[in-house]
């Protein structure tokens, strides 16, 4: 009897343990196959046939269709260069160099994926409408009230996610550091 | 749907190979086309865009695998230019995009979409072909 308690239990705690940690996983998201530079994660395999198991369920859970790698690569950020968590209430510097590609296109979102309501009506940039220096690196300043240059409005929602996404580009699976894939950089230069 | 770029048109074809092959045919816009398709379950199983493709319009044929060996293999079917993309299952999403390279081009973007076909091959395959080497 005791040891059928005992067996019972231990059973149950894996339970617990088995499924808490993949309720972790998906809803936090994962680092497997995970490629960060600087603020940004991308996760190149899940636009691939071999997708890890923890992806597939975040991807089927949140409803979202990944960019297929023949199509581009999705890198996401939701806190700045120090991992201060993005705030729509501050002013955030987005600036550098992205990596090769034909086309890219930063957008703003909510944590739940949606668009951020403007009057403008700008929900991010595309590599052709953005205003760059003399030497090719651009500058985006994010912010609830309008900025000059290129100006990226949040509606003032307290937090946000940033996608940078690269279409017809060299950068997926096989790469590894900032080298193969320069990142712009992410910097709060102040709270109102 | 969650998380979409909204610098791009986007057309969805839900098909259905139960009955036969889809032939798929996408006009290139001007700035940047690509064709993604996915499983029921919404696995990214291929992607082409304007530039692989090389052509002014992306054409292929979507079967599933069985429906491939069951083709006759003669010449013109294993032709390179006949892009033929095998489908891991019966049903699935194929999602069309154009991008809107600046918001006043999102028009165009669409118009490009609103030509493209999805459909069941309705004559034998492979006796149509696309002109060749056009850039």
């Amino acid at each position: 009897m005791r040891l059928i308690l005992i067996t019972l239990t231990a059973l149950l705690l894996a339970t617990a343990v088995g499924v808490g940690a993949t309720w972790m996983t998906t809803t936090r998201g994962t680092e497997i196959g995970a490629l960060t530079i600087g603020a940004w994660t991308a996760r190149p395999r899940t636009g691939t046939a071999d997708v890890d198991p923890y992806s597939r369920a975040t991807i089927v859970r949140n409803g979202e269709l990944p960019i297929g790698t023949g199509d581009g690569v999705a890198f996401t950020a939701t806190a700045d260069d120090k991992k201060k968590a993005l705030d729509g209430r501050c002013d955030v510097v987005v600036s550098g160099v992205t990596p090769p590609a034909r086309f890219w296109t930063l957008t703003l979102y909510d944590r739940n994926g949606h668009l951020v309501a403007n009057t403008l009506q700008r929900y991010g940039f595309t590599s052709q409408e953005i205003v760059r220096q003399s030497d090719g690196t651009f500058e985006i300043h994010i912010a609830s009230r309008s900025r000059s240059g290129n100006w990226l409005p949040t509606g003032g929602i307290e937090r946000y996610a940033l996608m940078l996404r690269l279409y017809d580009t060299p950068v997926g699976v096989a790469t590894r550091t900032q080298r193969d894939a320069p990142m712009p950089t992410i910097k709060t230069v102040g709270c109102s | 749907m969650p998380f979409m770029d909204p610098a791009f048109a986007i057309a969805i074809c839900r098909y259905d190979l139960s009955g036969g092959p889809i032939k798929l045919t996408v006009p290139v816009s001007q700035a940047y086309t690509s064709v993604s398709f996915y499983t029921r379950n919404e696995i990214a199983y291929y992607a082409i865009n304007d530039r692989s493709a090389g052509k002014k319009v992306i054409e292929l044929d979507l079967m599933t695998e069985p429906q491939h060996e069951d083709l006759p293999e003669d010449e013109e079917v294993t032709a390179a230019d006949r892009l033929i993309i095998d489908s891991p299952s019966t049903t699935g999403l194929i999602v069309m995009k154009a991008l809107a390279a600046e918001p006043g081009l999102m028009q165009q973007a669409q118009a490009s979409l609103a030509a493209a076909t999805c459909a069941p091959q309705t004559e034998p395959p492979a006796k149509t072909e696309a002109p060749r080497g056009r850039r």
